[in-house]
C-alpha cells in the first residue's frame, strides 16, 4: 500500500509538473510567429523587441535560446557587435550545459526532455559559430572570422568522435570555404588553397547527404590558388576536373562575395510512435514515444540574379545553394535520435511499470470494477501525456545560404540582388571593389512558405 | 519508511527547483600578478609569463651584441602584427603591450611608437605647426626608424575527447632586420594546459 503510494505521488507531482509546461509552452508559437513576420518583412528591430517582452517566457532552461534568437535577428538587422554579445553568451552557457544534473536528467526520464535546459541540436552549435564568423566578416575582423572557422572544426570532429564518425555531419563544407575566401584576402594563399580543398572535397559528401553540389566557381578558386602556390599537379587535376585556367593578370582584380539567406528555418514538430508491451497476464498496452522531427518551411525553390556593373565592366551571376540547413538539421536530428529514441524507449517502460504497479495496487483496494477500470484509463492517459517531445530549436536559422562570387576590375560599382521567380530586387547598393581583395555582402530573403498549401 | 521515500523525492524536487536560486555573486579583488586559471582560455598570465619569457631570450642572443658593437648604439625596435592563428579569441593587443614593456624595461633596447600610434602622433605634430608656440613646435621627418621588427603568431593545437581538453599553445616570434631582411632572431614559447570539466552534478 505504502508503495503505490509513493508512485501516486510521483504521478501528482508529474501531472503538476506536466500542467506547469503546458502553461509555460503556450503561446511560443504565436510568438514565434510574430517574430518570424518581422524578419521575413525586414522589421528586424520589431524582431529583437518581441523577443526582448518575451525573454521572460523564454525561462531559465532555455537561456541558450535566447541568446541564439536574439544574436541571430541582431545579425540580420546588421547590429554585428550586439550579434557577437550574444551569440559568445549562448556559447558559454552551451559549454556550461557540457556537465548534466543528474538529478534534473532522472526526472527527465520520469517526464520528458521538455524540463531539461535546452543546449541546442549539434548542427545548431556549429551555426552560432557560422553566424559569428559572418558577423565578424562584416565588422573587417579576419582574424576573429578565422577562430569561428576553427571552432566549427573543433566541435565538428568532437561530435564524429561521440558518434563514432557514425554521424553524417562531419565538415561543414560552406564555412571551408569562407575561411579559403578569408585566407585568400589576407595574402595567405597556402593557407586558402587547403581550405578550398577541403570545402570541395566536402560537398563531395554534402552532394550524397543533403544534394548539396560544390558552388561552380570553386574550382576556379582551387585553380587559381594552385597557381599561385605552383603545385603543378594539383593545377591540372582541377583544371582537368573544369576549373578554368588562371591568368596573371587578373591578379589584380577583386571579388564580390553575395551570400542569400533564403527561406525560414526548419521547426520541429512531434512525431508519435507506439510501443506495445505485454503484462503478466498477457494483455498489450500500448504506449506512446513522442519523437521531435523538423518540418521543413521552405519550397526550395528560389534563385538569385546577381549583377555587377561599373563604368567599364559588368557581370552577371545566378546563385547557387551552398548550406542546406533544413537538410543538414534533418539529418543531424535523425543521427543524434538513435541516442535520445533508445532513451525514450527507456522513458516508456519506466512509465509503463509504474502504471502498472498502481493498476495493480488499485484492484487489490477491493473497489469497484468501474472505478478501477476508470483509473486505469487514467493512469494510462496521464503516462501518455507526460510523454511530450521536446520540440524547441533554433528556428530563426534560415532554411539556405546561396552564394555567388564576381571577380571585376577594382573601383566603385552597383550590386544588385533580384529574386528571378518573384522580381524582386532584395538589394542594390555601391560597393567599392579592391584589388586582390574580396568584399562581402549578405541579402536576407526569409519569406514564410505556406507548406501545407504547397502539398 | 516509505514516507521517508517520499520525503526523499520531495526532498529532491525542491533542491532540483531552488537549485537556480542559490547563486551569489561576490567580487574580491587580487593582485594582477597573480596566476588565475578559470576557463583555461588564453589570459593575462599567458600574455605576461610568454612576452617575459621570450623577451629575456631575445635579448641573451649575439645579435643585440652585434648590433651594438657595429652602430655604437642600442637598437630600435618596433613590434609588427602578432597574428591569431588559435580557435579563440585572444586580444593580441595586450600581448603586443606586454611585449613592448618588457623590451622597454630591459634598457637595452630603443623603441618607436607603432603605427597607429605614429600616426596619431603626426597628426598632433600637425596641429602643433598651427597652434603651438614655435618654441615648442615639433619638427617633421626627425622621427626615428626602427631597425628591427619583431613579428609573430600565436597557433594552438587541441586534443579533446569528453570533459578533457588540452590546449597546447605556441607563441611564435622573430626579429627582422628592417634592411636587409635578414631574421636575426626566432623563438618560440609553449604552453600546455589541460582543461577538465565534469559530465555531472547533483
Amino acid at each position: 500500500m505504502g508503495c503505490s503510494k509513493i508512485i501516486k505521488t510521483t504521478l501528482r507531482w508529474t501531472v503538476a509538473a506536466l500542467s506547469f509546461f503546458l502553461v509555460s509552452c503556450a503561446g511560443t508559437d504565436t510568438f514565434y510567429r510574430k517574430v518570424e513576420e518581422s524578419i521575413s518583412g525586414q522589421n528586424y528591430k520589431d524582431a529583437v523587441e518581441e523577443i526582448d517582452r518575451n525573454s521572460d517566457a523564454y525561462g531559465d532552461k532555455n537561456s541558450v535560446l535566447y541568446n541564439l534568437d536574439k544574436g541571430i535577428a541582431f545579425h540580420y538587422g546588421g547590429e554585428y557587435d550586439s550579434s557577437i554579445g550574444y551569440l559568445l553568451t549562448a556559447e558559454r552557457i552551451i559549454e556550461d550545459l557540457y556537465t548534466k544534473s543528474i538529478s534534473v536528467q532522472a526526472l527527465s526520464l520520469l517526464l520528458n526532455d521538455n524540463i531539461l535546459p535546452y543546449e541546442g541540436e549539434d548542427f545548431e552549435k556549429v551555426f552560432l559559430n557560422v553566424i559569428l564568423a559572418l558577423n565578424f566578416v562584416q565588422k573587417g575582423m579576419t582574424e576573429d572570422a578565422l577562430v569561428e572557422a576553427r571552432k566549427v572544426d573543433l566541435k565538428l570532429r568532437e561530435y564524429a568522435r561521440k558518434y563514432e564518425e557514425k554521424n553524417r555531419y562531419k565538415e561543414d563544407a560552406f564555412i571551408r570555404y569562407i575561411a579559403g575566401v578569408l585566407y585568400e584576402n589576407d595574402g595567405e594563399v597556402n593557407d586558402a588553397f587547403i581550405s578550398y580543398r577541403k570545402s570541395f572535397e566536402s560537398y563531395t559528401s554534402y552532394s550524397t547527404e543533403y544534394g548539396t553540389n560544390a558552388p561552380s566557381f570553386l574550382l576556379d578558386d582551387l585553380v587559381r590558388t594552385a597557381t599561385q602556390l605552383s603545385f603543378n599537379d594539383e593545377v591540372e587535376r582541377y583544371l582537368s576536373l573544369g576549373g578554368s585556367a588562371y591568368l596573371n593578370d587578373e591578379k589584380k582584380r577583386g571579388s564580390v562575395v553575395i551570400l542569400v539567406y533564403t527561406g525560414m528555418g526548419p521547426m520541429k514538430s512531434e512525431e508519435r510512435a507506439g510501443v506495445s508491451i505485454p503484462d503478466s497476464s498477457g494483455t498489450l498496452h500500448t504506449f506512446q514515444i513522442a519523437l521531435p522531427k523538423f518540418q521543413p518551411r521552405y519550397n526550395g525553390r528560389n534563385t538569385y540574379e546577381v549583377s555587377l556593373t561599373s563604368e567599364s565592366d559588368s557581370s552577371l551571376q545566378t546563385t547557387e545553394v551552398a548550406e542546406d540547413i533544413t537538410a543538414i538539421a534533418g539529418k543531424s536530428l535523425d543521427d543524434r535520435l538513435t541516442l535520445v529514441y533508445l532513451k525514450s524507449g527507456g522513458r516508456a517502460l519506466l512509465k509503463f511499470l509504474a502504471a502498472e504497479k498502481l493498476k495493480h495496487e488499485m484492484k487489490k483496494g477491493k473497489k469497484r470494477e468501474a472505478t478501477n477500470l476508470l483509473g486505469s484509463l487514467a493512469i494510462d492517459l496521464v503516462v501518455g501525456a507526460t510523454e511530450k517531445a521536446d520540440v524547441r530549436c533554433w528556428r530563426l536559422l534560415p532554411s539556405e545560404i546561396q552564394i555567388a562570387r564576381i571577380y571585376q576590375t577594382p573601383g566603385p560599382c552597383t550590386i544588385t540582388v533580384q529574386n528571378k521567380e518573384s522580381k524582386r530586387i532584395l538589394k542594390s547598393e555601391t560597393v567599392n571593389i579592391r584589388s586582390g581583395k574580396t568584399t562581402f555582402v549578405i541579402v536576407n530573403d526569409m519569406q514564410i512558405f505556406n507548406m501545407s498549401s504547397k502539398r | 519508511m516509505k514516507k521517508y521515500i517520499t520525503a526523499v523525492i520531495a526532498i529532491i524536487i525542491a533542491v532540483v527547483m531552488l537549485g537556480g536560486c542559490s547563486q551569489q555573486k561576490t567580487v574580491t579583488r587580487i593582485d594582477p600578478s597573480s596566476t588565475t586559471d578559470l576557463s583555461g582560455e588564453w589570459n593575462d598570465t599567458d600574455s605576461r609569463l610568454v612576452a617575459n619569457e621570450m623577451i629575456g631570450n631575445v635579448l641573451s642572443e649575439p645579435w643585440l651584441g652585434e648590433f651594438e658593437v657595429a652602430k655604437k648604439k642600442n637598437p630600435t625596435v618596433i613590434v609588427g602584427t602578432i597574428k591569431n592563428r588559435t580557435s579563440e579569441h585572444i586580444q593580441t593587443i595586450t600581448f603586443v603591450k606586454d611585449l613592448e614593456k618588457a623590451l622597454i624595461n630591459s634598457g637595452k633596447i630603443d623603441f618607436v611608437a607603432s603605427k597607429e600610434e605614429r600616426e596619431e602622433v603626426r597628426d598632433e605634430r600637425q596641429d602643433q605647426q598651427d597652434n603651438a608656440s614655435e618654441e615648442s613646435v615639433k619638427k617633421f621627418r626627425e622621427e626615428t626608424g626602427a631597425d628591427f621588427m619583431l613579428r609573430g603568431d600565436i597557433a594552438t593545437i587541441i586534443d579533446q575527447a569528453d570533459g578533457d581538453k588540452v590546449k597546447y599553445y605556441q607563441v611564435n616570434l622573430e626579429l627582422i632586420n628592417m634592411e636587409t631582411n635578414k631574421k636575426v632572431w626566432i623563438g618560440d614559447k609553449k604552453i600546455k594546459k589541460l582543461i577538465s570539466q565534469s559530465g555531472t552534478k547533483f
